[in-house]
């Protein structure tokens, strides 16, 4: 019986399954931004901003047994806005570490406003910095900052929304 | 050496013992699942007529589950995703009859 036993055990030791997801992506809720348009200022630093991502629940979780080998890739962050982002003349979007940690912040891409003007989304895309170790909790925190054209701000306020895709591997296996 | 192609079916509990992470649960209601299997084992009896057997081995199976729709992830985020491409090595066993009918 303890025989038996022992092979079904060394049996599913080999027993797992590798998942990947091309993309998932998680969208976080609208906010507001209040904005005023200075005229003649055509240059200005955009103070750092935090984005913050949940997405523990799309991701195999290491602290559970047989989950290993789990990367989170990041692939593109899109920001939407119900003004122009003509405002926005450049943007470097970084991987901010967990409290503690080590490690320094990891840049994931950039943005330039295009010559032939700017819509209202801005696509920020990379070909894939691995950002597991830069979670906490489930909780990626970005950082934006750049530079800004203040004479081609919005006037009063506008509403933005945030999505961050990431391509998603790991293994699960059953010991 | 087999293989074959399943019918979709409810994985949930057969797989209940992977740490799947919590918002692809769902996808596992509904899958089907490629496989192809490396079995060893004994067989008795007339080859021309009736045998038994016994066989065990390894199985490799191979699945794409429908994406995450639309999962709520607290504080109004909501995810979503392509769909799950699965690969799985898995412990493989067949008893049965084999009848020759010509």
């Amino acid at each position: 019986m303890r025989a038996a036993r022992a092979l079904v055990l060394i049996a599913l030791a080999g027993c797992g399954a590798d998942l990947q997801v091309d993309r998932v992506c998680v969208t976080s809720p609208s906010y507001t931004v209040a904005s005023t348009r200075v005229p003649g200022v055509t240059t200005a630093p955009l103070p750092p901003i935090l984005l913050a991502f949940t997405m523990g629940s799309a991701i195999p979780d290491l602290t559970r047994s047989g989950v290993h080998d789990v990367h989170v890739l990041f692939r593109s962050i899109a920001l939407d806005s119900t003004q122009s982002t003509a405002f926005v003349t450049t943007l470097t979007v970084k991987a901010v570490p967990p409290f503690g940690s080590t490690l320094s912040k990891a840049t994931l891409g950039t943005y330039q406003r295009p010559a032939a003007g700017a819509g209202t989304s801005i696509e920020v895309t990379s070909d894939g910095t691995d950002v597991f170790p830069y979670l906490q909790s489930g909780r990626l925190v970005l950082e934006l900052s750049g530079a800004i054209d203040p004479s081609q701000a919005p006037s009063g306020t506008f509403t933005a929304g945030a999505q961050f895709c990431a391509e998603v591997q790991g293994s699960v296996s059953y010991l | 050496m087999e293989g074959g192609r399943s019918f979709d079916a409810d994985l949930r509990s057969p797989l209940s013992g992977l740490n799947f992470p919590a918002a692809m649960r769902a996808s596992l209601s509904s899958a089907g699942y490629t496989y192809v299997s490396a079995l060893f084992g004994l067989e008795l009896g007339d080859p021309e007529r009736t045998t038994f057997f016994v066989r065990a081995g390894l199985t490799r199976a191979w699945s794409t589950l429908n994406g995450i729709d639309h999962f709520a992830n607290g504080s109004g985020s909501v995810l979503n995703s392509s769909p799950i491409h699965l690969a799985a090595w898995a412990p493989a066993a067949s008893i049965g009859l084999a009848v020759g009918i010509w």
